[in-house]
């Protein structure tokens, strides 16, 4: 027993000092010094609150993040997915001091390793009593210590576990309305609204969520209900059944190539710290209306084995068409916008049925964790692809798909080094193997390569760097994180693709690079200024080319300068400045300058967001994007083009200590000039937000 | 209504009017030392720099008149004619100017009342009222605006201010005329005691972003010299000012890649020693 107990403690002190700090995450600071400052606009006094520096913490990692993705058109909802997870850890911290790991895992951008480091630092040296000490544990740093704290709680798992019994919950309800969005065929009115009820009491858990999308009616169908609805209800123990799930769910197992319905990660070029994922099962509560399992799944654990089950029945929009020669139905596409609002679209709603079920098993061994996961879907009605389209050959086509895999993580002295093999119905193979190496304590180094074959098809899968159609594409990426100085954080990565067969906008098989550069300096808590540049080429079918296509290299670049100063801890003042050059079919400049102001009242207790910004870009290929604060829980990264204004203003008003509403009014003018005129087109949007806490 | 060429007239007029000067018209700039270097000013303290940022008002520690005058390459039908006075109160500080641009045929005047005011050790800010108006002769309208401009000036430590300026931050589609917006933010620094050196960056509603640098250097007791270089039009600026007694004179020059030199004069009188 000794000796076991012996090598259990080798291990954790083993996987301790392997745990390497992988992410470089934005510039945020720890609580703020107090300094009384009168507002000259305003008049009124004003105090301190944490909400607000909380809020602006959020919303700088969101940011460093979100822009990337929201312009990757392949993904456009993993931006969502991403700032639902980090409100969702802000709404409820992570009871650190629980020394869970369970519990610790709830922080999805640690790695397997930090999670253990954190949970064996607690173990051996008790609570922690500031979020400060949080950068002494190995594996983290101040950078790291600082990004967590939003989403992180000190209490003591003694105070917490009084509070289990006890219900818990919170709603919120949304209501957005932009002058854009009416239209006389909408079926149903021209808002949107959303409510979401979630509440847990001791290891059980729930949650319902409602939404009508723009256009959509309130209620329809057999019975009435709202156009989207997602429930479920969950089980969390410490035995050998770990978790059960009943309803919406989602999961993600080794590197997601097999199936990741969850968040994508290796998300950015220089946010290293993604790369790698955790796995598991969880609640589904996000409004994105595909992507994800309605049913039943269960985690069990003995020993050092772990067991997931699960089985799904979905329905999804779909357009069916019928052979004429034999009326078989085939799927023509499959819809993901969740939009319900025109005929057509009425007509595709929930025509596709999906059955899933899957496997996976984790074993726990020394100093590796490898698991083997099968799953498998059954269509209602099979996919056909059409044959004389080159770019279709490969794509999956039939009813039925299931997928192998096996993957791995392993600590070898300073690397940690991991990988997935993954094969489907057609033996079409997915690989990935990646490293990360920490040299120094200041340095971090990572690398991944991918292989995904043509035709590898995998219904929930999201695999690392992979594509959208998970499929063909072979790369290798690298980048490195690196303490150039005291308070100065370097970082740097690179990703060569290659694309086998034809892909999206490019008739022949073609390679793009891309790469990113990112600079941050943060001299004091209260003060930081981050650079980034990066550049993407990629081929492009020349639309003006006759007969066979030729393809031409297009060439982005980008250029941002964010500095933020409070000079007062509710008082945040930030001016960010992007440029960013490049386009084919229809090259430009874009600029823009963005001065955001942060602003907390004591009496009514308010908090103000205002932001103005301007914007001038040469096309659509500059376009810009620029994250912004919006209600909790949702997600705004809007694209600026041509001339114009942006203005925004949102006030939150804690009415009671459990109730809060926020108002958002936004307003973009764009300006174009046609016949010696100068045309106006305005946007106008107002969102409301009421969240309750019980 | 307005017809389509009194549109068209305006329209031209305004864009000859932005190519010619090389800046934003309606953003105000003025003075001989900021144009030395290059209107990277808005963080730094002095008369006219006061008008460019209002939170910069409380710095200035006397109450004082000045009148500056502006020629653009040497056309005496672009010239601009300023005053301004500063009234320098313990409490906040008010700031006026005047300015009138144009000849004969197209005249532009702008006007605004400021105040600026300290908010903490490291915090000040201000906030103007303008006033613009543009006339051309015969049938065509008059044009009036009114709107507000504000600034914050940030000393982040002993040597470096941080100064974030909005001007008509109003969307124009409230607006009947549509009036640009303009952000510049932008750091400054004093090296040693007798060099400071800023940096700044502008953005216009339609124009490119305009990244500006400038230095001052206090060459003797009484003697400046300034230089600065602007991305817009490739302008290269420098500058010269002496004070006698409680007057300082000021003069700077600018040029502009294709259409030659700016140059400014102005004179401001202190009316209160500090």
């Amino acid at each position: 027993m000794k000796a076991c107990a012996n090598k259990e403690f080798k291990f954790r002190t083993t996987l301790s000092s392997f745990a390497e700090n992988f992410a470089l995450f934005a510039v945020i600071k720890e609580n703020l010094d107090l300094l009384k400052i009168v507002c000259l606009s305003f008049g009124l006094s004003i105090t301190s609150h944490k909400t607000l520096c909380q809020e602006d913490k959020i919303s700088e990692i969101i940011s460093s993040v979100a822009e990337e993705l929201a312009s990757d058109e392949d993904d456009p909802e993993a931006a969502a997915v991403f700032t639902e997870r980090l409100f969702e850890l802000a709404e409820k911290p992570v009871r650190i001091n629980s020394a869970d790991e369970s519990e610790l895992s709830r922080l999805f951008f640690l790695t397997d390793f930090q999670v253990k480091s954190l949970a064996d630092y607690i173990h051996s040296t008790g609570r922690i009593f500031t979020k400060y000490e949080l950068a002494s544990v190995t594996g983290f740093n101040r950078s790291l210590a600082e990004m967590i704290s939003p989403f992180i709680s000190l209490e003591s798992s003694k105070s917490s576990k009084k509070d289990t019994t006890i219900l818990h919950g919170s709603f919120i309800s949304n209501f957005s309305l932009k002058n854009n969005q009416s239209d006389t065929m909408y079926p149903g009115p021209p808002w949107k609204a959303l409510s979401r009820l979630s509440f847990s009491t001791g290891k059980l858990s729930g949650g319902i969520t409602a939404e009508k999308d723009a256009g959509e009616k309130i209620i329809s169908g057999k019975p009435p209900l709202p156009d989207f609805l997602s429930a479920n209800l969950s089980w969390s123990g410490t035995g050998i059944l770990r978790k059960i799930i009943i309803g919406d769910f989602t999961a993600r197992f080794g590197t997601g190539i097999g199936l990741n319905t969850g968040l994508r990660t290796g998300l950015s070029l220089t946010q290293a710290g993604y790369i790698s994922g955790n796995d598991e099962i969880r609640p589904y509560s996000s409004t994105c209306e595909y992507g994800f399992f309605r049913g039943i799944a269960g985690r069990f654990r003995t020993g050092k084995t772990t067991v997931s089950l699960f089985c799904s029945a979905d329905k999804t929009d779909a357009a069916i068409d019928t052979v004429p020669e034999n009326s078989m139905r085939f799927i023509r596409t499959i819809y993901r916008t969740g939009q319900h609002n025109t005929s057509s679209s009425l007509l595709s709603k929930d025509a596709l049925a999906e059955f899933s079920y899957g496997m996976n098993v984790l074993f726990d061994l020394r100093n590796i964790r490898t698991g083997l996961l099968f799953t498998g879907s059954r269509l209602s009605v099979p996919v056909a692809i059409n044959e004389g389209d080159p770019e279709e050959i490969f794509d999956f086509k039939g009813r039925d798909n299931y997928n192998a895999s096996i993957y791995y993580k392993a600590v070898m002295g300073k690397i940690i080094i991991f990988g997935e093999l993954c094969a489907d119905r057609s033996m079409k193979k997915a690989f990935v193997q990646g490293f990360t190496f920490r040299p120094d304590s200041r340095l971090t180094i990572n690398s991944l390569y991918r292989n995904y074959e043509p035709g590898f098809a995998s219904f929930h899968g999201k695999g690392l760097l992979s594509s959208s159609s998970g499929d063909n594409i072979r790369g290798i990426f690298g980048n490195f994180t690196f303490e150039a100085a005291k308070h100065l954080f370097i970082s740097a990565g690179c990703d060569l693709r290659y694309y086998p067969w034809l892909s999206y906008r490019c008739s022949s098989p073609s390679a793009s690079l891309s790469g990113e550069v990112r600079i941050r300096y943060m001299p004091d808590q209260d003060l930081s200024f981050e650079s980034l540049y990066s550049y993407r080429r990629y081929p492009y079918d020349n639309p003006e080319a006759m007969g066979v296509k030729k393809q031409h290299n297009m060439l982005t670049r980008s250029f941002k300068v964010y500095a933020r100063y409070s000079p007062a801890e509710n008082l945040t003042i930030a001016t960010r400045l992007d440029y960013k050059t490049g386009g084919y079919e229809s090259p430009g400049t874009g600029t823009m300058i963005v001065q955001d102001i942060g602003y907390r009242l004591r009496s009514p207790e308010v908090a103000l967001w205002l932001r103005y910004g301007i914007f001038r870009t040469g096309s659509w290929d500059s376009r810009l994007y620029a994250y912004e604060n919006d209600l909790v829980y949702s997600f705004s990264v809007p694209a600026f083009y041509g001339t114009g204004e942006r203005i925004y203003l949102m006030a939150d008003w804690k009415i009671r200590k459990s109730m809060n509403l926020r108002i958002k009014y936004g307003l973009t003018d764009t300006y174009s000039a046609s016949d010696y005129q100068i045309a106006t087109e305005e946007v106008r949007e107002l969102r409301l937000q009421l969240r309750l806490r019980f | 209504m307005l017809s389509l060429r009194k549109i068209t007239v305006t329209f031209l007029f305004v864009l000859l009017f932005l190519s010619a000067s090389g800046s934003d018209p309606y953003c105000f700039k003025a003075g001989a030392a900021e144009s030395g270097m290059n209107f990277s000013c808005i963080m730094k303290p002095g008369f006219w720099s006061s008008f460019h940022n209002q939170a910069l008002l409380p710095d200035y520690s006397n109450s004082a008149i000045a009148i500056n005058y502006m020629n653009s390459f040497g056309i005496p039908e672009l010239g601009t004619r300023s005053a301004g006075f500063i009234l320098h109160n313990p409490g906040a500080t008010l700031g006026a100017y005047y300015s009138n641009f144009g000849y004969r045929d197209f005249r532009r005047h702008s006007a605004g009342l400021g105040c600026g005011m300290k908010l903490s050790e490291k915090i000040s800010a201000g906030v103007q009222a303008d006033f613009f108006a543009e006339k051309t002769p015969g049938e065509y309208d008059e044009r009036k605006s009114v709107t507000f401009e504000a600034g914050i000036l940030i000393m982040a430590s002993d040597k470096v201010r941080i100064g974030i300026h909005l001007s008509n931050p109003l969307p124009n589609s409230l607006r009947k005329n549509i009036l640009p917006v303009s952000i510049r933010a932008g750091a400054g620094i004093y090296l040693g005691g007798s060099l400071f050196a800023g940096a700044e960056a502008e953005m216009s509603t339609g124009r490119a972003l305009t990244v500006r640098t400038g230095f001052e250097y206090e060459a003797g007791k009484s003697f400046r010299v300034r230089g600065g270089f602007s991305t817009e039009n490739c302008s290269f600026s420098f500058g010269a000012g002496y004070v006698i007694r409680d007057v300082r004179v000021d003069i700077g020059f600018a040029s502009h890649q294709n259409l030659g030199i700016s140059s400014s004069v102005s004179m401001i009188f202190n009316l209160k020693a500090k």
